[in-house]
């Protein structure tokens, strides 16, 4: 009985070894023959796709929801822009505020009443008309629903302030003048009242419905949407700006998470566009690539470590001098991000207004650091905790740069990665924020108080942007007149004042602006880049020699 | 009654089982070349982790050292197998990655080991409520997939270094348990057992001396060949970023950060993998090797 046992053993086990090397050479067979007839199959299709007008665009991270009044972050573009429409938007760069939905507008001469004349005979994608009671909910409902876009409008608008004059006409009551309102505007979307209103359950404002479909008068209407595998629409035929000329007859947002992936479909033709942040050396490859050519343009994204201003050490301003200069901005900017952004050593983007004539800087100085970490008064005694954006390079990088500088002044740091949406419930509280955290912050509205407003602030405590948790009386009332005046001249004199406070307290480091790039099939046409919405206007696009 | 006292030992077969084992394993280790492969890849991997300090070119890349001015180069004379994005020698990194892969992998397993086979000598000896709890409670864990059951608890606990030894070793203790007691159930009515008990030995002396020692070779097979697949776990953990955190120098994370540059730096990829994919090799061709060796089962099949 053993004996037989014994020798099934045997056999079995030396099978086992020969099955696994067996299995395991059919495994990388099948992958190869996988890949190759995916590629072979796929160019197909993807020109089969572009005949027919189908324009795809990568994106790196989930889109979860399509609500236009919930998001707030630059992905959100991507179907804000197509699906709904604004009363005014941005356009060209430098951005301009255009008139869109409302054709015209006046404000009063105390700047709180704001009137807007809407355009006639634009449709919802169910075929109603559009008009004034649409804004007047779309407007409650972005206020009421309290998120991150709500945020913007706290300082100047509450709910119910809004009122439909007429069928055509909306008035606006702000409670207390705010000079960026014109800019802060596109970020209303307007919704279909009647048919959010449809699907509102116990009074949700229709959020869980609103997340996965579409209410809107946009170019595009939603034809589906998967979370993890992005959406897809259609040409809205009845569209009022028409759609005479060259454009895409539909657009998809697929997720693809690789950079590798994203360059390769683009390079075989199943994508026609990159996402804009993807490692540098990923657009110096598509540079050389035939078919594929890469756009730069200067836009309004800064990219900061933010220090917590009120926890200790980095309560102590000696400390947080110390970090800006242990920072090597050139090594970064230049050998990491390979010249292709701009050293930005304030809060403000140097390429929008509100900043000095000649802004100051901190450089790298490991010396200055040290001299500053021993005029400090509290001694760093425990590892910094920085938070980075979890498996983003740019931001890893960024951190691992400055854990290496600080290690060679003494001062441990211990990097945690977080995703961009775990990141921005962290950074609303003092108590879950880290010492540290990197990011951008990317131009919402295109004026200063998009940053050094939203920054610092305190009142603005508990949004993530003012995760420095930054408190300077004189800043909060600086910054409060500028929101109030209407006048450039004087706001820019305000602004510097803020910003050579900021500077001299050292909040942050402020480290670069960003160029944005993006691998484009040659074959399309009609890209048409805005800092605020980065370009992901899909409606201009179109294809050429299919 | 002094005669029997040392009767046990020889009952046991302990002796001649020693001897044979010996003899066995010098003939597979030498006659079988997988097997002296595998001998040859652990060794090389375990002294170069051990000797990384002395061996690396850029000591200092292993951990905060960064050069901005030499980022993602190829293969050359000064970095053999090229730098990271952040410039630091990945030859170097590899080697010191050795030692953080090789301590999981062993403190894991020996953890492991320390957890479930004293509880699965208990359970095997002791049938009734003491074998129900300690076996339900192991099924309980062995029911949800290791990789799993590990993610989410290295995900929950935080990405370092002792809480991916806790992680891995939650999920693989319940699996020595598993064999211990079965073992120790089909022993513990061989005749010298059962005549050690009627002597009054006590338990714990029957348990270790009597059962445990023969249930060694299987508890070595088993352990080496889930070094290996600890190894591949701890570097899946860190692909997916929740095992070690940078800079810590881990196999897996390194692949995880070269993906942003594919297929450009193809050697940030390749050597990382190319070390988990040799080390895993190699325990798992020796673990084969030892369990025809030592496997009591498999005594009397050569020739």
């Amino acid at each position: 009985m053993r004996r037989n046992g014994r020798g099934k053993r045997g056999e079995g086990h030396v099978l086992d070894r020969r099955t696994f090397l067996k299995t395991g050479a059919g495994i990388v067979a099948a992958n190869l023959a996988g890949t190759l007839g995916s590629v072979l199959l796929r160019r197909g299709r993807g020109n089969a796709a572009e005949a027919r007008g189908h324009f795809v665009q990568a994106a790196r991270t989930e889109i979860s929801s399509l609500d236009p009044h919930e998001a707030y972050t630059i992905e959100v573009y991507s179907f804000t822009l197509n699906m709904y429409d604004n009363l005014m938007r941005f356009d060209g760069n430098p951005p301009e505020v255009v008139p869109w939905l409302a054709e015209s507008h006046s404000v009063s001469g105390d700047g709180l009443t704001w009137t807007f004349r809407l355009r006639r005979g634009v449709k919802f994608h169910d075929g109603r008309e559009l008009t004034a009671e649409d804004v007047v909910y779309s407007v409650d409902r972005l206020l009421r629903l309290g998120k991150d876009p709500a945020s913007v409008f706290k300082p100047c608008l509450k709910p119910g302030a809004s009122e439909a004059l007429e069928r055509y006409t909306v008035r606006m009551k702000l409670y207390q003048p705010f000079a960026p309102f014109l800019a802060i505007l596109p970020i209303i979307c307007v919704v279909n009242k009647d048919l959010v209103q449809k699907n509102e359950k116990g009074g949700d404002l229709g959020a869980p419905w609103l997340s996965r479909n579409d209410a809107g008068s946009g170019a595009f209407k939603l034809r589906s949407h998967e979370p993890a595998k992005g959406f897809v629409m259609d040409r809205f035929a009845e569209y009022w700006r028409g759609w005479r000329g060259s454009h895409v007859q539909s657009a998809e947002v697929r997720i693809i998470r690789e950079p590798a992936s994203q360059v390769l479909n683009l390079q075989k033709g199943t994508i026609h566009m990159t996402h804009t942040l993807l490692p540098p050396e990923q657009f110096e490859r598509m540079e050389t690539m035939k078919g594929v050519r890469v756009t730069k343009d200067q836009t309004l994204r800064t990219f900061v470590i933010r220090m917590h201003n009120q926890r200790s050490p980095l309560n102590d301003v000696n400390v947080r001098k110390a970090i800006a200069h242990a920072f090597d901005y050139d090594g970064f900017n230049k050998g990491v991000m390979k010249g292709n952004v701009v050293r930005n050593p304030v809060p403000i983007p140097l390429n929008m207004w509100g900043n000095p004539k000649n802004p100051p800087a901190y450089t790298f100085d490991l010396a200055k650091a040290e001299s500053y970490l021993a005029k400090a008064k509290s001694k760093i005694t425990r590892p910094l905790d920085l938070i980075s954006l979890a498996g983003n390079p740019i931001t890893d990088q960024a951190a691992l740069l400055l854990q290496s500088n600080l290690k060679k002044l003494g001062v441990e740091v211990k990097i945690r990665g977080l995703t961009f949406p775990q990141f921005s419930v962290a950074g609303k509280n003092q108590e879950t924020m880290g010492d540290l955290a990197v990011h951008w912050v990317s131009s919402y509205y295109p004026d200063p108080d998009n940053w050094i407003g939203k920054m610092y602030d305190s009142r603005n405590w508990g949004a993530w942007q003012a995760s420095s948790f930054y408190k300077n009386l004189e800043v909060d009332n600086l910054l409060q007149k500028a929101r109030e005046v209407v006048d450039r001249a004087q706001r820019q004199k305000l602004y510097e004042r803020a910003t050579a406070i900021v500077f001299e307290d050292s909040v942050d480091v402020w480290i670069y602006n960003s160029t944005s790039q993006r691998g484009l099939s040659d074959r399309l046409q009609g890209y048409n880049f805005s800092p605020v919405g980065d370009g992901l206007d899909f409606y201009p696009l179109y294809f050429t020699g299919s | 009654m002094n005669g029997p006292v040392a009767a046990p030992q020889d009952l046991a077969g302990v002796g001649p089982a020693k001897k044979l084992l010996n003899r066995r394993m010098q003939r597979l280790f030498f006659r079988d070349k997988l097997t002296g492969l595998g001998t040859v890849l652990v060794l090389v991997t375990f002294l170069s982790a051990v000797a990384a300090p002395a061996l690396s070119p850029f000591p200092e890349d292993a951990y905060e050292n960064v050069r901005v001015t030499e980022r993602l180069q190829g293969p050359g004379a000064k970095h053999w197998f090229g730098t990271d994005r952040m410039g630091r020698d990945i030859f170097s990194r590899i080697l010191y990655g050795g030692r953080v892969t090789l301590f999981i992998a062993l403190a894991v397993t020996l953890l492991s080991i320390a957890i479930g086979v004293p509880l699965g000598l208990v359970a095997g000896y002791y049938s009734g409520t003491i074998r129900e709890v300690i076996m339900r409670v192991a099924d309980i864990f062995l029911a949800i997939p290791r990789i799993i059951l590990a993610l989410s608890l290295a995900a929950a606990l935080g990405p370092n270094v002792p809480n991916v030894i806790v992680a891995l070793s939650v999920s693989f203790w319940p699996r020595f348990a598993r064999i211990v007691e079965a073992e120790t159930q089909s022993l513990r009515h061989e005749l010298y057992v059962e005549a050690s008990e009627s002597l009054g030995v006590s338990p714990l002396s029957i348990l270790f001396r009597h059962i445990f020692v023969h249930t060694l070779p299987t508890i070595i097979v088993r352990g080496t060949l889930g070094i290996g697949f600890t190894i591949l776990l701890a570097a899946t953990l860190g692909f997916i970023g929740v095992g070690v955190s940078p800079p810590t120098p881990e196999w897996g994370l390194m692949i995880a950060e070269s993906r942003e540059y594919l297929p450009g730096t193809w050697w940030y990829a390749l050597f990382p993998g190319l070390a988990i994919f040799l080390t895993v090799m190699g325990y798992t061709l020796l673990g084969d090797s030892l369990r025809d060796a030592m496997d009591p089962k498999l005594r009397g099949i050569e020739g």
